[in-house]
């Protein structure tokens, strides 16, 4: 791969891997390190690409293993402030969160709040339109798994739609 | 699309059971200004969803980006662009061999010799006698075509002056394609010295 078919075809998955980043590390410069990180990897292993099936599919596994490894590292760093400090306790609970801001807004909570995997898989699925296959490819679960992360996602979500409805959150 | 299916691919969609297609049904019937009632409190999540994809890396990225790979290649394309100079150079040269050798080797001064040559003296090959022009003519057309009976007597020249003229202007002809060919030639060469004279 050259660097010229590098730019049409690796580069123009960089916002998604950075959406996918963003809701491992939930830091925006540091989601951005992350792909960074991912694409100079890509470039190194160009030789290797021919072999690869799905390259988005590829991509995006790197970039979740690249964010939690990030991730790891600054919980390293930042747990023990963290623990003395009580840093979390002025912040808002999520009862409250999910209070504030427009409805779209509630959703997003709602979302993030979810498991790891089952938000993974809703953002790959109903964000980036990714087919069971490749979600499978993506983070290394087997298609029963996806589909069992996804239906439990989804089932989470119905059930919060549905209180919010019956208690007009 | 109306509620009733909407709603049904809603229900199939909370179950996991419903295709990418349907799901893009689903995001395109929510992103209408005004939807059902009874659905309105589902807009928020296909809202969501679309909104999600409005979040993107700042236009500064891709530069930063390319700069660290190209360090991170640096010496490899210093070697490839090196290489691209040397090939440039040794084709260069090759031409300018080229044209130089064929200037040297074709000495088109002897062409032109050749060719003013070929201005024969034919008064040498001029027939003595009557006799000897028909021998002479008799033998050449034989030679031209061997298998051809010709009776070669309706063709004969009633004078010696006839004869000569007729001979004359024969190999006046075959001369005058002779030279043409190496004037050809010589045009030919002349062109590739010209081109040679580029790469000097």
């Amino acid at each position: 791969m050259d660097i010229k078919a590098y730019k049409t075809t690796i580069l123009p998955l960089k916002n998604k891997l950075f959406r996918f980043a963003l809701g491992v590390v939930k830091d925006a410069a540091e989601a951005q390190d992350v792909v960074q990180e991912v694409l100079i990897k890509v470039w190194d292993k160009r030789a290797e690409l021919e072999r690869i099936n799905n390259l988005e599919a590829w991509c995006m596994r790197l970039t979740k293993n690249q964010a939690i490894d990030k991730l790891r590292s600054k919980h390293k760093r930042t747990e023990d402030i963290e623990t003395t400090y009580s840093l979390s306790s002025s912040e808002s609970t999520p009862f409250e969160k999910a209070a504030i801001g427009d409805a779209v807004d509630r959703v997003r909570k709602m979302i993030e709040n979810l498991p790891p995997k089952q938000r993974q898989v809703i953002q790959l699925r109903d964000i980036e339109g990714f087919s069971y296959q490749e979600i499978s490819e993506a983070l290394d679960l087997s298609l029963a798994q996806v589909k069992t992360n996804l239906f439990r996602a989804r089932q989470h979500i119905k059930a919060l739609f549905l209180k919010t409805e019956s208690y007009g959150l | 699309m109306d509620y009733k299916d909407i709603k049904a691919l809603l229900d199939q969609y909370f179950e996991g059971e419903t295709s990418l297609q349907e799901e893009a049904t689903l995001k395109e019937y929510f992103s209408q200004p005004t939807i059902d009632d009874r659905l309105a409190s589902y807009q928020p999540l296909f809202q969501y969803f679309e909104e999600e994809l409005n979040i993107a890396l700042d236009d500064q990225f891709d530069d930063q980006l390319l700069s660290k790979l190209d360090t991170g290649n640096q010496k490899a394309k210093v070697v490839s662009l090196r290489m691209r100079v040397v090939y440039r150079v040794a084709a260069a040269v090759a031409l300018i061999m080229a044209a130089w050798w064929s200037y040297q080797s074709v000495d088109t001064s002897g062409i032109q010799q050749q060719n003013d040559q070929t201005a024969i003296d034919w008064s040498k090959y001029e027939p003595q006698s009557e006799e000897e022009a028909q021998e002479q003519l008799a033998e050449a057309f034989q030679k031209l075509s061997p298998k051809a009976k010709i009776d070669w007597s309706k063709y004969e020249p009633q004078t010696e002056e006839e004869a000569l003229e007729i001979t004359t202007r024969a190999f006046r002809k075959l001369s005058s394609e002779v030279s043409e060919g190496t004037t050809k030639a010589t045009k030919e060469v002349s062109k590739v010295q010209q081109l040679g004279r580029y790469f000097e």
